[in-house]
């Protein structure tokens, strides 16, 4: 009997661990992801026009012909 | 005028995704002819346990062939039908390859139904078939726990690359022993039942009756595929829950 208790307490244990532990990183991972409904942004932020080049591809002479 | 080339690549890629998606090969074959035939093409197809091997020959040029890896994924009825609804469309609209390859990547792309609907709406079904087998309003809600536990549990160790039967072994054992608090705890009339049906959602049935369709349908090589896959699954989810039932200390039925 003990045996058993043992054994089913320790795996609904670690299910109700692991399902708490998702969702504690669930919602930490929410808080710092989330942006604030009013901010300043950057220029290039701002005022951007098609054909501009893009944050991700900063540094990257993307037009280069001596590749 | 699309070289054969890429009417070929898309006839195999096309095969490969359905066969992955869970389709049958007579489906397979009744798709992929149909598209041929529109295109003007001759196709064999050969299902392989791990590719699709297709030769693809032109009224007066020469038999080219292609082979494409079957990657196993999620088995998508949504995407068996929208795949057999594009061979449809190249019949009737008369689709070239081009835009039927551009409908074909969108269909791939398209995301897997919600895990979390997977889950509420499985362990609804395995607490169903507790109730069809007998079980009362406790061994039910044993069952939708337990199943619910499984799931999540197989949704976190799939992903994470973890070996698909380690994880049935793994999920069938998590169900179980869940489902024996019914015993334990002494709760309900029916704790045998909980126990019986708390892994029936881990049971292969698509694979099991594509299998048989295979075999009905000639293609012995897919057929033996699914069934060995299946069967090892099977093997895998009774080895759990009899580790399970050991630990617990209920008996063999």
């Amino acid at each position: 009997m003990t045996t058993t208790m043992i054994v089913w307490l320790s795996v609904a244990a670690f299910m109700a661990g692991l399902v708490a532990s998702r969702l504690v990183k669930t919602i930490v991972r929410a808080r710092h992801g989330r942006r604030p409904i009013i901010e300043l942004g950057s220029e290039r932020e701002e005022i951007w026009v098609p054909g501009d080049e893009l944050i991700s591809e900063q540094g990257r002479n993307l037009y280069s012909d001596d590749i | 005028m699309d070289s054969i080339d890429d009417t070929g690549g898309l006839l195999c890629d096309y095969a490969a995704e359905l066969i992955s998606s869970g389709a049958t090969c007579i489906r397979l074959e009744k798709n992929v002819r149909r598209m041929a035939l529109r295109w003007g093409v001759d196709v064999e197809i050969d299902v392989m346990p791990r590719h699709v091997h297709l030769a693809v020959k032109e009224s007066d040029g020469p038999c080219r062939t292609f082979m494409t890896r079957e990657i196993r994924g999620a088995i998508s009825y949504s995407k068996v039908t929208r795949l057999s609804r594009l061979s449809w469309q190249v019949a009737d609209d008369g689709l070239t390859p081009a835009d039927a390859r551009a409908r074909f990547e969108a269909i791939s792309r398209q995301p897997g139904a919600n895990r979390w609907w997977i889950l509420f709406a499985a362990s609804i079904a395995n607490a169903a078939f507790c109730r069809l087998f007998g079980g009362d309003a406790t061994a039910m809600a044993a069952v939708f726990v337990a199943t619910a536990a499984g799931i999540y549990l197989r949704q976190l160790l799939l992903p994470a690359g973890c070996d698909v039967r380690l994880a049935f072994v793994a999920c069938a054992f998590v169900s179980s022993v869940l489902a024996s608090g019914c015993k334990l705890f002494s709760l309900g009339m029916t704790p045998d039942t909980a126990i019986a049906t708390s892994v029936l959602y881990l049971v292969p049935g698509i694979p099991f009756l594509n299998a048989f369709s295979d075999l009905t349908d000639g293609h012995y090589v897919s057929f033996f595929t699914r069934l060995t896959d299946a069967l090892v699954l099977t093997c895998c989810l009774s080895a759990g829950l009899c580790i399970g039932m050991r630990l617990m200390g209920v008996g063999m039925f």
